[in-house]
């Protein structure tokens, strides 16, 4: 019988380990490409502010910035999200990030593990996405009074202008993609969307 | 004799679970977790997909996971048996199981060694698709995570597959932590050397051969006919989930889990 006495050790001589490894990662890699070339990028999602362009391949999947979002604006996206499943998003008309305001970081980008979410340099720096307005529906649009949106955005008459019949249109330049907006919209279907930046 | 170790990590286990459950100081998952707002702990699997998957080294990541990884390296795959969900699960469902099978006055006998290498392979699979896919896939199917997320998140797709281990364990016992689980694998293999492992007393090895150890052992190691009997000092074995089960069964002290060198109880 085989005894450990000399090594005290049991397991694979190096080099089959060395063989297995060589194995696995020759597989993995194969089905990796097979799998990146199938289009990894399934779908676009509104993220949380400073999101990595590589997204997918950044986030763990810990959940830590849905639990740290102090207004519950970020979802872990389901099974249907194909690649994206457990990855935070953002449903702008149920709940919208309000960029922590009353807190002074951004939570998600603070407890992120990674660096799927990084901090940006200030809050006008943010740039989820940017708002586009449905001018076919938005009431003001259609000649009503309305002003939610404007109302609501955390930079009214820079992110959102109001014209002389007070007709909003978004300046992309400053519209950080909050989805405030969205949220506050009074039509059924929300007039303003924001259009993720990734 | 009382099962002591094995009742502390099950209840450390559970513990990891119902407080990330609860979220009091602490944030997160089993992937990643925040205690007290600052101190992080990052899966190290996790942390090693991303890198390979964005190309990228990330040290703000490696900080939560070198210090999980430094941990296993001093002590041994920690992480297995005091605080892995799935392990829990698989460890209660295992005891129970050969309970079961005492009852109906089966057999119940040495484990099928399968060798641990095979979870070498799993961990090259999962390391190699992320490099050339972009994607963390383990994070994503992890069943351990479908259960220290899940119960963070409320439910986890992966769920199904913890289901199917459970029927598969009925046949073969532990097989997911002994063969296929690549974080294991990854624990398994950082923390072979770990100072925390089975101490086997020279003096009393061999005295009686009951063999207990061997059949206690969840990881089908051979603690009696390979290392006690070949003369070792302890069991170094990247298999070995420092469990404690063959230190609780062995009726002469000869096993104990321990930080060094076997202590000798019986001077003279
Ligand atoms: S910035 Fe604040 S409000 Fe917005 S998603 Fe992140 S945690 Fe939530
Ligand atoms: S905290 Fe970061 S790594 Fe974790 S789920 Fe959110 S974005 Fe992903
Ligand atoms: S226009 Fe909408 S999305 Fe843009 S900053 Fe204002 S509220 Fe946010
Ligand atoms: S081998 Fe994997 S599933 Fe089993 S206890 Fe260790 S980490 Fe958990
Ligand atoms: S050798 Fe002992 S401690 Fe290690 S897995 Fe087997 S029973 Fe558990």
């Amino acid at each position: 019988m085989q005894t450990r006495a000399e090594t005290e050790s049991a397991g694979p001589r190096p080099s089959r380990r060395l063989l297995l490894a060589a194995v696995g990662l020759g597989i993995g890699a194969g089905a990796g490409t097979l799998v990146r070339e199938g289009g990894r990028h399934g779908g676009t999602y509104l993220r949380p502010p400073g999101a990595a362009a590589d997204f997918l391949a950044t986030c763990l999947r810990c959940g830590l910035c849905a639990e740290a979002c102090p207004v519950d604006a970020i979802a872990m996206a389901g099974v249907a999200a194909g690649t994206s499943y457990a990855t935070p998003t953002i449903d702008a008309r149920e709940a919208p990030c309000r960029l922590c305001a009353g807190f002074d970081e951004l939570r998600c980008t603070a407890v992120c593990p990674s660096t799927a979410l990084s901090a940006p340099a200030s809050r006008r720096e943010v740039r989820m996405g940017v708002a586009r307005i449905d001018t076919d529906r938005c009431l003001a649009w259609l000649g009503v009074v309305c002003r939610a949106c404007w109302h609501a955005c955390p930079y009214p008459g820079e992110a959102l202008a109001l014209d002389e019949r007070t007709r909003p249109s978004v300046v992309e330049e400053v519209c950080v993609g909050c989805g405030i907006c969205v949220h506050a919209c009074l039509t059924e279907e929300s007039s303003i969307q924001v259009t993720p930046a990734s | 004799m009382i099962p002591r170790w094995t009742i502390a990590r099950r209840a450390s286990a559970a513990a990891f679970l119902s407080w990330l459950a609860l979220g009091w100081g602490i944030q997160g998952s089993s992937v990643a977790t925040r205690i007290a707002d600052s101190l992080p702990f990052t899966d190290p699997l996790a942390a090693l997909e991303v890198s390979l998957a964005s190309g990228e080294l990330h040290p703000h990541l490696w900080i939560g996971a070198g210090v999980v990884l430094g941990i296993t390296l001093l002590l041994g795959p920690m992480f297995c048996g005091w605080l892995c969900p799935l392990g829990l699960l698989l460890d209660l469902a295992h005891s129970l199981e050969r309970r079961v099978r005492r009852l109906m006055h089966r057999h119940v006998g040495v484990e099928r060694r399968l060798p641990p290498r095979t979870r070498i392979l799993t961990l090259a699979l999962v390391l190699g698709f992320a490099a050339t896919s972009g994607l963390p896939l383990f994070q994503l199917i992890s069943p351990i995570h479908a259960i220290g997320r899940g119960i963070v998140l409320g439910f986890d797709v992966a769920l199904g597959l913890v289901a199917l281990l459970l029927v598969v364990e009925i046949f073969v016992p532990r097989v997911w932590c002994r063969a296929l689980c690549p974080l294991g694998g990854l624990y398994g293999w950082v923390g072979k050397h770990g100072l925390l492992r089975v101490r086997i007393d020279p003096e009393r090895a061999g005295q009686i051969r009951c063999r207990r150890c061997d059949v206690a052992c969840p990881a089908g190691i051979a603690v009696m006919e390979e290392y006690a009997l070949g003369g070792a000092t302890s069991v170094v074995d990247e298999g070995c989930m420092r469990c404690g089960a063959c230190t609780e069964v062995c009726p002469r002290g000869v096993l104990h889990m321990g930080l060094g060198a076997s202590r000798k109880r019986r001077e003279n």
